[in-house]
């Protein structure tokens, strides 16, 4: 646990400089979660389409094998 | 040359060429549709690289700004310096202009001071600040 330490003094120009940045610190941070969200979702699409992917070439391997017993059976 | 009769030629059965075109033609679809997916996949990509270019920016810029309020904020209190610098008194600086030789000497000392070595890469200088935060939040 952190301990109270003893105050200090800002001047009151740096203060409002500080709460100025504060406040855009705040606004980028919520910039920045948007950004994360986005990418989370492009994440979850990127691996949707690779699943869907996937899945067509099990598909595209299952058709070849029929097509060669097929072939073979003669 | 001898040209090649029909009874040279041989067959092989196919019993469900119905089914084989089928195949055949679903997996051309198949192959297109992947072709589809790989496009898609790589605007994906395109788009999530130029997100985390400008996530990237924008951390950079937080950084700066936090950075900017810790330099605006006061590091220690009165007491605190007394406590750090015990013999230098804590008034106003005076006016008075430093000697030439108290220049020189001080000229001297900030050549014979060993200069940091410059960070290698931006990996380098963010380990560099952390660590310098770190070691900052155990002294709280």
């Amino acid at each position: 646990m952190m301990n109270e330490s003893n105050p200090v003094f800002v001047k009151i120009d740096k203060y409002k400089d500080i709460l100025n940045i504060v406040e855009v610190v705040n606004k980028k941070v919520i910039g920045v979660k948007q950004l994360l969200a986005e990418l989370e979702d492009l994440k979850d699409k990127e691996a949707e389409e690779l699943n869907n992917w996937k899945n067509n070439l099990d598909q595209i391997t299952h058709k070849l094998e029929v097509m060669q017993e097929e072939l073979t059976r003669g | 040359m001898p040209k090649k009769s029909d009874e040279e030629d041989l067959f092989i059965r196919v019993n469900n060429p119905t089914l084989i075109r089928k195949n055949i033609l679903e997996s051309s679809k198949l192959i297109l549709t992947i072709l589809k997916q790989t496009y898609r996949i790589k605007q994906v990509r395109e788009i999530k690289q130029v997100k985390i270019n400008d996530l990237s920016q924008q951390i950079k810029e937080l950084r700066i700004l936090i950075q900017k309020i810790e330099e605006l904020m006061p590091q220690y209190t009165r007491a605190d310096l007394k406590k750090l610098l015990p013999d230098i008194p804590l008034t106003r600086k005076s006016t008075s202009e430093p000697s030439k030789a108290e220049k020189q000497e001080a000229k001297e000392d900030w050549d014979n001071e060993p200069k940091p070595a410059a960070p290698v890469s931006d990996m380098g200088r963010i380990t560099k600040a952390l660590e310098d935060v770190q070691r900052k939040l155990q002294t709280l």
